[in-house]
């Protein structure tokens, strides 16, 4: 523990902005809230219960917490790496003696040291609302395990997104840090969404289709705003109910040790040749997000359109057919997939680098193919898991189910993945200033300008040429039932053919880009004198 | 202390000019302890690329580098607690106080915590800082600061110091005291790799130079190894008393005699051979009627030999 305490990252990052001006201030404005906050609730402007406002004070101090160490918190975070790379001081903490991992523990609890303490500074008053509220309100409940949870919502709640933060300004390049908070905040919005209770709105059944609730550290207000008699969420993991505190410090703990594993094998490299998991790890990372989707789908759900009686209340949901549940879990995976590739893919100095210590078996023409192997061989696990589940879980009525069509599905994700990270590759490794950014945005170009066009020209319609623009885009293939697959298989079939030909394609451009490191045009340097003997020789 | 084994490290040009520049080209380099080793050329040489790569800071695209016979890319961490390194361009917490600054990489460096304490105070002495102690380093002048950077870099003792540039924005007594500090950590046994554009202070401290260019060391050696090197063929001015003889056209006639540079009543030349074939040329000259008063030979200074080198005179 003072070894923890004692981490030479941490205990600078305190120093200096806890220098006592900074923390009277701090303790002062911390003060100020609590007085006016327990005021506002106490003096009867809020109106309720005594019990009722001193909750609702807790819940308000708890979110203020949760404000403050998760999005402050989580700036600093962003900055922390970055900031001593733009100062030119981080070559200075990588030439010491500190490993990746404690550099990388000093960072994550001493760059949101402020913030750490703010918390702290605001803790009585929670803990006063807490206590006061929550004895008054449950006899022989335990609230104080609220509370208790509540807290390590909280705490190990934000260590995981801080790491997710450090992990990014590792990586973030210069002068792009302003842009890099606006994409974490997105994501703390995306998941404040609680998918499970906003679905299960219109009834008393699970008919939501992600049965999780609020994912990010506001979970923890959460457990005393949705939840006045105190009962406790579930969710529901391959059909079992877990209770939800349980499934976020299950997510916090895995997804933290997954990002401590990307900085512990990163922080003291060379930048040039970052590599945020070996391809091995980022396969199981992959296989892990997917194992939350499939394992967080609501299997059980009927997941289709609401039944409306003739007073317009929903009274139940139609059955979504087997094929359309296979589709949208098969989009998911392409997304943690592309993901995946993104992280496999590898910039010049690293193909470069290959290339001198492999030699040309580097650059041969099954090395043009990276990172596809890793990319359809995860499509390929992950979709016979979600059909052995579809089978497992739905009845699979043969007008609504086709095993031919079902992997068709299956084989068309693995080659659009493989077709996008492959050019994605290529064009990686052009030289110019930022390729990977210019052809994601080609990338992205292309998807809207095809998509525009084949939704203006209503190529969707036609059978024959919606085949073939799923040739293209994914789009193309998500209107095809077991009717039409039945009618013109063949004609799908030589769709995916000329989607696998884009890869050969891609992979082809690969190995002329691998040939050109192979031979390069070097910039030489003018003919020198002979070298003399080394000092050591002397 | 320091073994490269045919480092090279490629990066790319600008996509307008095409092709690869190579920082470091096959470097075969061997610095025993104990030496002050300069590491001269111009700027893009590949200087701070090599010196980067010694601490473990980039990655070669092939070759090896031990320091004390341990390979910084497989044992970077044990590498480097040998290792005291100062970047060209560096910058400083500011918002920490003097102390705080080498406090915080005694600990980083894993020192014995009883041991931080006076070595900070040793540190502070050695490099003079003792008054501002307890200042905030955004007060320091540049010097200071240059002298606290230096100090971080010794904070453990360590045998190796690696400096790119120390004396780069310094005034001239700053530049003084950091060339005394560099003679007093040498003679403390320390070993220092350094890179710096003003010669004459390298000249004054270093046992032994390199002369690096476009990627590639042109000239490795000790001082007078290469400084010998270099002059191969010796430089003499001869002066005459008045004007009116043809001393340029005499000594171009001159078998043995190259490069001669015309002056008023005087001119410069390059002389094969030695003492004795001097003391004949100068007999001759004045049997010719030459009234010669001065003979000099022109001392090569490191300055001198760097430009000839790097202007593409040795090839």
């Amino acid at each position: 523990m003072s070894a923890f305490f004692n981490n030479p990252e941490m205990l600078r990052n305190a120093r200096i902005q806890l220098r006592p001006g900074r923390a009277i201030a701090a303790v002062v404005i911390c003060a100020a809230i609590s007085l006016t906050t327990w005021y506002s609730y106490d003096s009867g402007s809020v109106v309720g219960s005594a019990v009722f406002n001193s909750i609702a004070m807790f819940r308000f101090i708890l979110q203020l917490q949760i404000v403050v160490l998760l999005i402050g918190g989580g700036v600093y975070e962003l900055l922390s790496v970055h900031r001593e790379k733009e100062l030119n001081t981080f070559d200075y903490q990588r030439v010491t003696r500190l490993t990746a991992f404690e550099l990388g523990v000093g960072k994550l609890f001493g760059a949101p040291a402020l913030m750490y303490f703010i918390v702290l500074c605001l803790m009585p008053i929670a803990l006063f609302g807490a206590l006061h509220g929550l004895f008054g309100a449950i006899q022989g409940h335990a609230p104080i395990l609220l509370v208790v949870e509540a807290y390590l919502i909280l705490l190990v709640g934000c260590i995981a997104f801080h790491l997710l933060a450090l992990v990014v300004s590792m990586t973030l390049g210069r002068g792009v840090s302003a842009i890099a908070v606006l994409p974490y905040l997105v994501l703390v919005a995306f998941t404040s969404v609680d998918l499970f209770a906003t679905q299960n709105s219109y009834l008393d059944g699970d008919a939501a289709t992600w049965a999780v609730h609020q994912l990010n550290p506001f979970a923890a207000s959460a457990l005393f705003e949705t939840n006045p008699r105190f009962l406790p969420l579930k969710d529901i993991f391959f059909g079992v109910s877990v209770p939800h505190f349980t499934v976020l410090m299950a997510l916090y703990v895995t997804l933290a040790a997954w990002f401590l594993l990307a900085i512990v094998r990163n922080l003291k490299r060379d930048p040039a040749v970052y590599e945020l998991y070996s391809p091995i790890q980022a396969f199981g990372f992959a296989i892990y997000l997917n194992a939350l989707m499939l394992g967080f789908f609501n299997w059980k759900a009927p997941l289709g359109l609401p039944i409306i009686n003739s007073l317009g209340r929903i009274t139940g949901f139609y059955t979504l057919p087997p094929l359309l549940v296979e589709r949208p879990l098969l989009y998911n995976t392409f997304w943690l997939f592309i993901l995946l590739g993104l992280v496999l893919l590898r910039n010049r100095e690293q193909v470069r680098r290959r290339i001198k210590t492999l030699g040309e078996s580097a650059a041969s023409l099954w090395a043009a193919f990276w990172p596809a192997p890793y990319l359809v061989l995860g499509v390929i696990v992950v979709g016979i898991a979600i059909l052995e589940l579809i089978r497992t879980y739905r009845g699979l009525t043969p007008d609504q189910w086709n095993w031919g069509l079902a992997i068709l599905n299956v084989a068309f994700i693995a080659l659009w993945v493989a077709r996008d990270l492959l050019y994605l590759q290529w064009m990686g490794l052009r030289r110019a200033r930022r390729p990977l950014f210019a052809a994601v945005l080609y990338l992205i170009v292309f998807y809207i300008c095809i998509s525009v066009i084949l939704g203006v020209a209503q190529t969707y319609a036609h059978p024959t040429v919606r085949a073939f623009s799923a040739a293209l885009v994914p789009s193309g293939g998500s209107y095809l039932d077991v009717e039409g697959w039945t009618a013109h298989s063949q004609l799908w079939i030589c769709a995916l053919a000329l989607l696998a030909a884009q890869v050969v394609l891609f992979a082809l451009l690969q190995w002329l880009k691998l040939r050109e490191f192979v031979n390069p045009a070097v910039e030489t340097a003018p003919v020198i004198a002979t070298r003399k003997p080394s000092l050591m020789s002397r | 202390m320091i073994k490269l084994e045919q480092v090279t490290k490629q990066y790319d040009l600008p996509s307008e000019k095409g092709g690869e520049l190579v920082a470091a080209d096959r470097l075969d380099l061997d610095i025993a302890d104990g030496e002050l080793f300069g590491l001269i050329g111009p700027n893009g040489a590949g200087k701070t690329t090599t010196l980067k790569m010694v601490c473990g800071l980039q990655v070669p695209t092939a070759g090896r580098i031990t320091v004390k016979g341990i390979d910084v890319q497989l044992e970077p961490e044990e590498a480097q607690s040998n290792i005291g390194y100062l970047a060209d361009f560096f910058s400083l917490y500011d918002d920490l106080k003097v102390w705080e600054y080498l406090d915080y990489f005694a600990r980083a460096y894993k020192m014995e915590p009883h041991t931080i304490a006076p070595r900070v105070d040793e540190v502070l002495r050695l490099m003079n800082l003792e008054t501002k102690r307890d200042a905030f380093i955004h007060g320091l002048s540049r010097g200071m600061k240059q002298r606290l950077g230096i100090g971080r870099a010794i904070i453990h003792n360590p045998p190796l110091l690696v400096l790119d540039e120390p004396a780069a924005g310094l005034d001239p007594k700053a530049r003084v005291e950091l060339k005394v500090l560099l003679k007093d950590l040498h003679a403390s046994g320390k070993t220092i790799f350094i890179t710096s554009h003003i010669l004459s202070d390298l000249e004054e401290i270093c046992t032994s130079i390199a002369i690096m260019e476009k990627g590639k060391l042109l000239r490795i050696g000790t001082l007078e190894q290469v400084m010998r090197e270099g002059k191969s063929v010796r430089r003499y001015r001869v002066r005459l008393a008045a004007p009116g003889f043809g001393l340029a056209m005499w000594l171009a006639g001159r078998k043995g005699v190259t490069g001669v540079v015309s002056e008023p009543a005087s001119a410069n030349f390059a002389l094969d051979g030695g003492d004795t074939e001097l003391a004949e040329l100068v007999k001759d000259l004045v049997a010719a009627g030459a009234p010669v008063c001065e003979v000099l030979e022109m001392v090569e200074t490191l300055e001198r030999l760097y430009s000839r080198i790097s202007s593409g005179e040795v090839m």
